[in-house]
């Protein structure tokens, strides 16, 4: 006998818990599930996206932004920048969502047990990368894994995301974190310049390592450049894909990339994985 | 041809929709309100016009509404109530369709029910039953015999085909679904007279559609493919008025979106299409798909090299809508063509 077929658009009930501003157009909205089985056997997989709903203004793609280590709660960082996004900034503690996810393929962390770590993140691109860091950086997690280095920059100081939370990374075991600011201002006493220039400068080793990356097009370009000239393999580079998506289930057509769906068969995929493909994205 | 042939007398297909619409909802062309011909439910039997050419509206409202409610919400100071909209009951049956237009109306489902998370709404198709009316003649931009063959796309995808043939029509039934729908037609065995007629007719559809070359799938990567100057030149002539994708049998693209009315509002759906600029345009403004060449390169692609790769069918039956009612002349069937012959010309084959 088979269950009669759900509707997959129907999204779950959920409530703002707390808001984090994290820019001035960035802020990252914990949210907790209104049905109390679903709130504590949610599982994703760090990488992983979710259809966020503003009844009334409609639904955007976000990946989510906290650690599957962390429980009863899920988090997503967005930045102010469409209708969505606006609605939801408009958002505090107790207002209702929707939730559909987690969608897609997470960072294949299970494959990479007993390996350094390499996360080199732009601007608003970090809170994919934070999913996994955070995941690896908890204390059950920590030991499965090497050295971690989180090479992160923004246009400016203003645009950093998590900041709150760089002193934890900093006083982390076998942790690094590296910043830099395109341009700093006169209370930034850390690094200038482009991300793919930090990168090498830190100049991660790749030996049984792999890296991470996120951020805009342009960034991803050299940070790629860069990684190959510091010897990096294809298959030791990973990136997620920030294609449009509307149904996030493979349906609605728009974030397809020659054969695959960057929300079925990604978001993330291996640089190896892309060379196989036509760079429509 | 497959299936049992009856026939069926030119004066009784009136009392055959009326019989099917007796027990299921049925979809047939028909005048419309616009005074143009198309395909819609039918309310009155005898308005169902076999002759009636609905080349103008899209096959796809069928199975997916222009505007489709994915499900209501009501808005109150607790929060939203979820409300299931109900789905089309009973069963329906598309009559009168092409086999073009029924095969790309099967072959859409592969779509729907890929994955992880299938859409049960997008395979209701499924259950639609199709009787199928094969073409006497080819309209100008038919390539069904092209892309196949109209009558494999018959055997493919119809409950039961109807032949025009002299006095009525011959009807193959093809499966037990199909075997109902011609139970309560009152057609009686056909002879091998009209048996033969009607092959007569299968036959002399593919003869008739333009015999310059068949043009199946792409044998061949994307990345082979991507940088062919074919889509270059021809997206360079298009205008992304997208009326090549609206009206197409086989796309299935689409938008969601929200409608707020007073306290409550509804999730819809509704077509969208790859030939617009906003279809891939990222919030950061970031366009991977860049220009209209990217856009049709997109639409020939996923038709005659993605589809096949996923599905073993082309997206495409050769309808030939798209070409017919493009502003500005551009054809799928010779962008592939074109696509083809380069691709032969660069491996030093010469095509036939």
């Amino acid at each position: 006998m088979t269950e009669p077929a759900r509707n997959p658009y129907l999204p779950a009930l959920a409530r703002i818990d707390q808001v984090f501003d994290e820019t001035y157009d960035i802020k990252t909205f914990r949210m907790v599930f209104e049905d109390e089985a679903l709130r504590e056997g949610f599982t994703y997989e760090s990488g992983q996206f979710a259809e966020v709903s503003v009844f009334g203004h409609g639904e955007a793609t976000f990946d989510i932004s906290s650690s599957p280590s962390q429980r009863g709660f899920i988090e997503f960082t967005i930045k102010k920048v469409g209708k969505v996004t606006t609605a939801l900034h408009e958002l505090g503690p107790g207002s209702q969502v929707g939730i559909r996810g987690p969608y897609g393929h997470g960072w294949p962390l299970a494959s990479w047990e007993g390996k350094d770590l390499v996360f080199v993140g732009g601007g608003v691109g970090l809170p994919p990368l934070r999913t996994c860091f955070n995941e690896v950086l908890a204390p059950e997690n920590r030991a499965r894994f090497g050295a971690v280095t989180i090479i992160y920059g923004a246009r400016s100081p203003q645009d950093l995301v998590y900041t709150r939370e760089f002193e934890q990374y900093r006083q982390a075991e076998r942790t690094v974190l590296h910043l830099t600011v395109d341009k700093g201002d006169e209370s930034w006493t850390g690094r200038e310049g482009f991300v793919p220039q930090l990168l090498d400068e830190v100049a991660p080793s790749p030996d049984n390592a792999v890296a991470l990356t996120v951020g805009p097009p342009i960034m991803i370009k050299f940070v790629l450049q860069g990684l190959s000239k510091l010897g990096f393999a294809d298959e030791q580079i990973f990136t997620n894909l920030e294609n449009r998506m509307k149904c996030g289930i493979g349906k609605c057509g728009r974030c397809n990339v020659a054969g695959k769906f960057v929300c079925v068969d990604g978001p993330v995929f291996s640089l190896a994985q892309l060379k196989q493909l036509p760079t429509d994205y | 041809m497959k299936g049992t042939p009856l026939f069926l007398p030119g004066d009784r297909v009136g009392s055959w929709v009326g019989a099917l619409a007796g027990s299921s909802t049925v979809f047939g062309p028909q005048v419309g309100s616009s005074g143009r011909p198309e395909f819609a439910l039918v309310r009155d039997p005898s308005a169902v016009d076999l002759s009636l050419d609905a080349r103008r509206a899209s096959i796809r409202e069928l199975w997916m509404p222009q505007t489709e409610i994915l499900f209501r919400y009501r808005l109150d100071s607790q929060g939203a109530t979820l409300e299931a909209v109900p789905r089309p009951e009973g069963s329906r049956v598309a009559f009168g369709i092409r086999p073009c237009e029924a095969a790309a109306i099967r072959r859409v489902t592969h779509v729907f029910r890929q994955g992880k998370h299938p859409d049960p709404l997008g395979l209701e198709a499924e259950g639609m039953a199709i009787v199928g009316l094969y073409c006497a003649s080819p309209r100008r931009t038919c390539f069904c015999a092209q892309v196949g063959s109209p009558v494999d796309m018959a055997e493919e995808a119809c409950d039961v085909l109807m032949t025009p043939i002299s006095g009525g029509h011959v009807l193959h039934v093809m499966t037990d679904r199909g075997g109902s729908l011609a139970g309560v037609s009152g057609a009686a065995q056909a002879t091998s007279d009209q048996v033969s007629a009607a092959g007569a007719v299968h036959a002399g559809l593919i003869t008739a559609v333009p015999a310059d070359g068949a043009i199946g799938a792409l044998e061949a990567t994307a990345l082979e493919v991507w940088a062919s100057e074919v889509f270059a030149d021809q997206g360079a002539r298009c205008i992304g008025c997208g009326v090549c994708t609206f009206l197409c049998p086989a796309c299935h693209c689409f938008d969601i979106l929200d409608e707020r009315q007073g306290t409550g509002g509804a999730r819809y759906r509704c077509w969208d299409s790859c030939q617009f600029d906003h279809f891939t345009l990222h919030a950061s403004r970031h366009n991977p798909r860049h220009d209209q060449a990217a856009r049709l390169r997109q639409r020939v692609l996923h038709k005659f090299l993605y589809m096949p790769q996923e599905f073993g069918v082309t997206g495409c039956t050769g309808c030939g809508r798209c070409a017919e009612l493009c502003p500005v002349g551009i054809s799928i069937r010779q962008v592939v063509a074109d696509v083809r012959a380069a691709m032969a010309q660069e491996q030093g084959v010469t095509v036939a």
